[in-house]
C-alpha cells in the first residue's frame, strides 16, 4: 500500500480530482485515467486512495454521484462537480499557487 | 453542518445499503477495467484478474473508503458490535457459559458487599456520626460488670448543667418484643422505648407526624401512642392517612402519631425496632413478659435504660467523659444504695448491637471482610474460568483472524473487534449480575427477617460503586483474555497459522505434557480450595442439625404462648397456663404435658447467679470456691410438675416438683439443678438437700456460664422478693441448651408458679404408639389450649425437632454451609468446563502426533489413556496445590466452623475424589475422540 504517497498526495489529490472533473462528469476508473494524462503520465492515483477521496469529497458535498450508462453501455456511477465544488476548486488552485510561491522563494534564499 | 450528520446518520443507520452501493461501484470499476484489458486481447480469465490487480483487490478498496469517513469510529464500533453478537450466537454453549460465569461473579459479589457494607460501614441515617455516642454505668470495683441506667438516673444526667455544656442531647431506650394485633392473630415483634427527644436528639426528621412530648415520657404515664416505622407502613402497604390510625399491640389500642422515615432502624444498623413507644408505656409493655423484674420505671433501682448522646461539635469524648465521670461521682454521693461503685464511661454508638458492655465490634468486620472475601474468590475463578474460555475460543479462531490479517485488517481494527467482543460479554454478564445481586440482596433479607422477629432494612437496590467497580474489574479481565488470540497471532506470524495446525507445535519429548496452562492449574486449584471448604462446612451444619439435644425430639411437642400478649396480668397468667396443661394432658395420645418458660434452643435465655446459702462474702474478698461464697452465673427457667418426664430427661437423684409446688405461687421456695452446677457448688458431697440462694448483682460470679449469642440474653439477679433459702430437691442430667455452647451444664429450674413468665412453652409427648404428629394433631392440640383458656394467643405448634431447625444460630451455620456450596458448585462447573476445553483443544492440537502414534501401531484404548493420564496428571497439579491453599483456608474459617476440625479427615478426602472424579469426566470425551482420530487422515494434514 502506497501510505507514504497518498499522505504527500492528499491534498494534491483532491485539486487533481476536482481539475480532472471541471471539464465533464467522469466514473471513478476514467478519473483515474484523465489525472494520468493532466499529468502527462507522472502520478498513476491507486484506485485505493482515489475511492476514498472521491468518496470523501461526496461527503462535503464538492462532488455529486449519479448512476448512468457508459460508453459501453455498463452501468457505472458518474461524478460531477457541485457549485460549491466548483468554488472549492478555485480556492484549492489559489492556495497551490501560493505554495507553490513560497516554496520556491524558500528554496532559492538558502 | 446539518447534511454532514445527515449523511453520519444515513452512514449507521442504512448502512447495508451504503455497503450495497459501494460493492456495485467497484464491481463496476472491476468490469471497466475488465473490458480495458479485453480491448488489448487478453481471454476473459487474464483480463479480469489483472483488472482486479490494478483495482488492487475490492476488499482493500473498501476498507480504506470505509477508513476515510468521518464517522468511522462509530461505524467500527457498530459493525463490531454487529459480528459480536452474531459470534455469540454462533456458540451458544460458550457464550451462555460466559456470560453466567461474569453474572454469578459480579451479582454475589455485589450481594454480599451490600450486605457487609449496610452493617459494616455505611453511613448512619443521621448526621455527624461520630458525634454520637453510648453510656455505659461501669462498676469500678470491677471493671468488666455493667449495668444499665435508671429512669431517675437518666432524668439527673440529661438534666445537669455541666452534661448540657458538652451534649446537645442525651436520649434513653430500650427494647422489647410486644404482640402486634393482626387480625384475630397476634404476632411477635420487636419494638423499642424511647424518650420524647429520640429523634430530636438523632437528628433524624420524621417522614410524618410529630415525635413524643415530654407528658408522653413520664413513667407510668401510659399514654397509648406509637411512631410506626417506615418499615411497619410499608407493610401495611403505604396505608394513606396513617397517622392517626390504631393499632393493637399487646391486645390494646394504640394511636399513631408519626412515622419515622426510610431506612431509620434506631440505634443499629441492618436490624431494627418496627415500632417506638414513648417510655410512659415502657412499664404497660414489659412487665407481662419479664415478670422476674416487677416494678416500674419510677424506681431508681430499676436499671433498665440504655442512654445515648450526641456530643456538642468540636467537643471530644475525653473531655465528654471526664464531665460524666463527675457527674456519676456526684450521683454515687446523693444515693450511696443505688449508685454504689457506679461510674461513666462513653464509647462510640455500636452498629450491630444494643449491649450493656462496650465493644469494639471486631467479630463484626471480621465477619464481613470472611463474607466479602468468599465471594471475592468465586468471582475470582470466574475470571479464571473465562479468561480459559476465551484463551481456548482465541486459539479455536487463529485461522479466521490470520486470514482477516492477511485480507489487510490492520492489527488496531482485528483487536478493535476483539475488545468489543469482550465487552459485550461483560455488559451481558454485568446485566446478569446486577439482577442476580438485587435477587440475591432480597433473598437474603427475607431469609433473615423470616427467622428473626425484627424488621431488616437492606437499602434496597445495590451500591453503585461496588457494582461499577466489579463490572470494570470483569471488563478488563474480559478484555485482556479476549485479545490473547490477537498478541499470539503476530508473534507466531500468519503463515503458521493459516496452515493447518495439526500437530504443528514442536514440542521436545518429556515436556510434552506438562501443564503449558497455567490458568487451569489455579482454577483447578481454587476449585479444590472452595471444595474442601465447603466440604468443612457442610460436616459442621450436619453436626449442627443432629445435635444431641438431650431430648426425645421428635416426640416432644412445644406449644408456644405469650399470655403478656394477651393483655393477662400475672394471677390470670397462672390460672390460664394450669388450665391448659391440664387439659393438654387429658388429650388422648398424649402421654404426658408439662409447661416451660425457657426452652433449650430458643430465642430468649435467662441467667441468674446463684450460690450456696448463707454466703456472704466480704466486699473485697476474692472467693475462689462455693464455699468461700463464690457465684455462678447458670441458665434459669421456671417448668411444671410432669416437665422431665415429658422431655425425656431422667432424675438422677431426689424428685421432681410436685404438683402443688409447679400451681401454687406461695409454696416453699424449691429447685432442681443439674449434676454440673450440683458439682460446682459442694464438689465433695452430694447438693441433694441443701440451700442455695440467689446472688446479688455485683457477687463474686465464676467465670463462665451460659449467654446466648443471638437473641435475647437477661442477667437477673437478686430480687427483694427472693428468698433468702431455696431448697435443692431434685438434680438432673446437664444438657446442651445453644447450639455454640463452649461447656454443657449449668442449669437451675425452679416451679412454674416461683418463676412465672407470661411467654411459655406447653411440652407435649405423645405416646410411642400414638398417631404421628401431623398438622391434624396441630390443630387438635390448639383447639384444645384455646378452649381451656379462650384469648391466649398462640404463637406456634412444632415439634421440637422443627424448634430447634428454626434456631437462627443454625441458621447462621446452615447459610454459611449452602453459600460455600455454591460457590464450591460453582467453583467445579467452571474447573470441568476449562478442563474439558484445553483437553479438547490439545487434542485437536496434537490430531497428527495422535495419527502417527496410530500408524506405528497403537491401540485406541492406549490412546485414550494417555490423553487420560494427561487430564489426571494436569488436574492432579492443580490439586496437590489446592490441597494446600485448602488447609490455609480451614485454618482462617476455623472459628466459623461447627465442631468440626479443620483437618477434618472427611472433607479432606471427599473432596479431592469430586474433583478428580469431576476433571475424569471432563477428559472423557476429548479422550474419546482422540480414540477415533483416523491416522490416515490425520497425517493427511501436512
Amino acid at each position: 500500500m502506497e501510505t507514504k504517497r497518498t499522505d504527500l498526495l492528499r491534498g494534491t489529490l483532491d485539486l487533481l480530482v476536482l481539475k480532472a472533473l471541471s471539464l465533464e462528469p467522469l466514473h471513478g476508473v476514467a478519473i483515474s485515467r484523465r489525472i494520468t494524462q493532466i499529468t502527462r503520465g507522472a502520478f498513476q492515483v491507486s484506485f485505493g486512495s482515489l475511492f476514498p477521496s472521491l468518496h470523501r469529497m461526496e461527503e462535503k458535498g464538492w462532488v455529486e454521484a449519479e448512476w448512468r450508462a457508459s460508453e459501453n453501455n455498463r452501468r457505472a456511477k458518474y461524478y460531477r462537480l457541485t457549485s460549491s465544488g466548483r468554488a472549492r476548486l478555485k480556492v484549492e488552485e489559489r492556495d497551490w499557487n501560493e505554495v507553490v510561491k513560497i516554496m520556491t522563494a524558500a528554496v532559492e534564499s538558502a | 453542518m446539518p447534511g454532514r450528520i445527515a449523511r453520519l446518520f444515513r452512514n449507521l443507520v442504512r448502512w447495508r445499503v451504503v455497503e450495497q452501493v459501494l460493492d456495485e461501484e467497484l464491481q463496476s470499476a472491476v468490469d471497466l477495467l475488465t473490458e480495458e484489458k479485453l480491448k488489448c486481447g487478453s481471454p476473459f480469465a487474464e483480463a479480469r484478474r489483472q483488472a482486479l490487480i490494478d483495482l488492487g483487490g475490492i476488499e482493500q478498496v473498501k476498507e480504506e473508503v470505509r477508513a476515510a469517513r468521518p464517522a468511522r469510529f462509530l461505524e467500527d464500533m457498530a459493525r463490531d458490535l454487529r459480528f459480536a453478537f452474531r459470534t455469540m450466537a454462533k456458540s451458544p454453549g460458550f457464550t451462555a457459559v460466559a456470560v453466567l460465569t461474569l453474572a454469578l461473579g459480579i451479582g454475589a459479589n455485589t450481594a454480599v458487599f451490600n450486605i457487609v457494607r449496610e452493617l459494616v460501614f455505611s453511613p448512619r441515617p443521621y448526621p455527624d456520626e461520630a458525634q454520637v455516642v453510648q453510656f455505659y454505668s461501669q462498676d469500678k470495683g470491677h471493671p468488666d460488670k455493667f449495668r444499665l441506667f435508671s429512669y431517675r438516673a437518666y432524668i439527673e444526667v440529661s438534666g445537669d448543667s455541666a452534661v448540657g455544656a458538652v451534649f446537645s442531647g442525651v436520649l434513653a431506650h430500650n427494647s422489647m418484643t410486644v404482640g402486634i394485633g393482626e387480625g384475630e392473630d397476634s404476632r411477635r415483634a420487636f419494638v423499642s422505648a424511647v424518650s420524647s427527644n429520640y429523634f430530636h436528639t438523632l437528628e433524624v426528621p420524621l417522614a410524618q407526624g410529630r415525635a413524643f412530648l415530654p407528658e408522653e415520657e413520664k413513667p407510668g404515664s401510659a399514654v397509648p401512642v406509637v411512631i410506626a416505622s417506615h418499615t411497619y407502613w410499608k407493610k401495611t402497604g403505604f396505608e394513606p392517612q396513617f397517622v392517626g390510625k390504631t393499632i393493637r399491640v399487646n391486645e390494646r389500642p394504640f394511636t399513631v402519631v408519626g412515622i419515622a422515615p426510610e431506612h431509620f432502624t434506631g440505634t443499629m444498623m441492618l436490624f431494627g425496632p418496627e415500632l417506638y413507644f414513648p417510655l410512659g408505656d415502657y412499664d404497660l409493655l414489659t412487665n407481662g413478659a419479664q415478670a422476674q423484674s416487677k416494678g416500674s420505671l419510677e424506681k431508681r433501682d430499676l436499671n433498665g435504660l440504655f442512654l445515648v448522646g450526641r456530643l456538642k461539635p468540636r467537643v471530644t469524648a475525653t473531655a465528654a467523659e471526664a464531665v460524666l465521670r463527675g457527674v456519676a461521682a456526684n450521683l454515687e454521693k446523693a444515693f450511696p444504695v443505688e449508685q454504689t461503685d457506679q461510674t461513666f464511661i462513653i464509647r462510640p454508638l455500636p452498629r450491630s448491637r444494643t449491649s450493656i458492655y462496650p465493644s469494639d465490634e471486631r467479630d463484626l468486620k471480621v465477619v464481613g471482610v470472611m463474607l466479602f472475601a468468599l465471594a471475592a474468590i468465586a468471582l475470582f475463578i470466574a475470571c479464571l474460568n473465562l479468561a480459559n474460555v476465551l484463551l481456548a475460543r482465541g486459539l479455536a479462531r487463529r485461522k479466521e483472524i490470520a486470514v482477516r490479517f492477511a485480507l489487510g485488517g490492520g492489527r488496531g481494527r482485528i483487536m478493535q473487534q476483539l475488545i468489543t467482543e469482550g465487552l459485550v460479554l461483560a455488559l451481558a454478564g454485568g446485566a446478569g449480575g446486577f439482577l442476580i445481586g438485587l435477587l440475591s440482596s432480597d433473598l437474603s433479607a427475607a431469609s433473615m427477617s423470616a427467622h428473626m422477629p425484627v424488621t431488616i432494612s437492606l437499602r434496597g437496590g445495590l451500591d453503585p460503586a461496588v457494582f461499577v467497580a466489579t463490572l470494570g474489574f470483569c471488563a478488563l479481565a474480559t478484555v485482556f483474555f479476549a485479545l490473547g488470540p490477537a498478541c499470539k497471532l503476530t508473534r507466531s506470524g500468519v503463515l503458521a497459522d493459516l496452515k493447518e495446525q495439526a500437530g504443528q507445535n514442536p514440542v521436545s519429548g518429556r515436556r510434552r505434557w506438562f501443564p503449558r496452562n497455567p490458568l487451569i492449574i489455579g482454577q483447578v486449584a481454587l476449585s479444590l480450595s472452595l471444595l474442601t471448604t465447603a466440604g468443612l462446612f457442610i460436616r459442621g451444619a450436619l453436626k449442627a442439625g443432629s445435635i444431641e439435644t438431650g431430648f426425645n425430639a421428635d416426640a416432644t411437642i412445644l406449644i408456644e404462648a405469650d399470655a403478656g400478649l394477651g393483655g393477662y396480668d400475672q394471677t390470670q397468667v397462672l390460672q390460664l397456663y394450669r388450665a391448659a396443661s391440664d387439659r393438654l394432658a387429658a388429650v388422648p395420645g398424649v402421654q404426658s404435658a408439662s409447661i416451660a418458660s425457657i426452652v433449650p434452643f430458643g430465642l430468649v435465655t435467662i441467667n441468674r447467679p446463684v450460690q450456696r446459702a448463707g454466703a456472704r462474702p466480704t466486699p473485697n474478698s476474692h472467693p475462689a470456691t462455693a464455699a468461700e461464697g463464690l457465684a455462678f452465673n447458670v441458665r434459669w427457667s421456671s417448668v411444671g410438675a410432669d416437665y422431665f418426664t415429658t422431655v425425656g430427661l431422667p432424675l438422677l437423684r431426689g424428685r421432681a416438683f410436685t404438683k402443688t409446688e409447679a400451681e401454687i405461687a406461695d409454696s416453699p421456695p424449691v429447685a432442681i439443678v443439674d449434676e454440673v452446677l450440683a458439682r460446682r457448688l459442694w464438689p465433695g458431697g452430694d447438693a441433694l438437700g441443701r440451700h442455695i440462694q440467689w446472688a446479688e448483682s455485683g457477687a463474686p460470679t465464676a467465670a463462665g456460664g451460659g449467654s446466648g449469642t443471638m437473641g435475647v440474653s437477661n442477667d437477673v439477679a437478686r430480687n427483694p422478693e427472693d428468698s433468702p433459702s431455696i431448697e435443692i430437691v431434685g438434680i438432673v442430667p446437664a444438657t446442651r441448651w445453644e447450639l455454640f455452647q463452649s461447656a454443657i451444664g449449668g442449669q437451675i429450674f425452679v416451679p412454674f408458679a416461683q418463676g412465672v413468665r407470661s411467654n411459655a412453652f406447653f411440652q407435649v409427648r405423645t405416646a410411642p404408639n400414638a398417631p404421628a404428629a401431623d398438622a391434624a394433631f396441630f390443630d387438635l392440640l390448639r383447639r384444645e389450649v384455646r378452649s381451656a383458656a379462650p384469648g391466649l394467643p398462640i404463637l406456634t405448634v412444632k415439634t421440637f425437632r422443627q424448634h430447634v431447625d428454626a434456631n437462627a444460630q443454625l441458621w447462621v451455620v446452615r447459610s454459611g454451609a449452602a453459600m460455600a456450596s455454591l460457590f464450591a458448585g460453582l467453583a467445579l462447573a467452571l474447573a470441568v468446563v476449562g478442563v474439558y476445553g484445553v483437553m479438547a483443544h490439545a487434542v485437536v492440537r496434537r490430531t497428527r502426533e495422535i495419527g502417527i502414534r496410530r500408524a506405528l501401531g497403537a491401540e485406541p484404548g492406549e490412546v485414550r489413556r494417555m490423553i487420560l493420564r494427561e487430564g489426571l496428571i494436569m488436574t492432579f497439579g492443580g490439586a496437590l496445590l489446592g490441597l494446600l491453599l485448602a488447609l490455609g483456608f480451614a485454618r482462617a474459617f476455623s472459628s466459623m466452623l461447627y465442631q468440626v476440625s479443620p483437618l477434618d479427615p472427611v472433607a479432606f478426602t471427599v473432596a479431592p475424589a469430586v474433583l478428580m472424579a469431576a476433571a475424569l469426566f471432563a477428559c472423557w470425551l476429548p479422550a474419546r475422540r482422540a480414540m477415533s482420530v483416523d491416522p490416515i487422515v490425520a497425517l493427511r494434514y501436512e
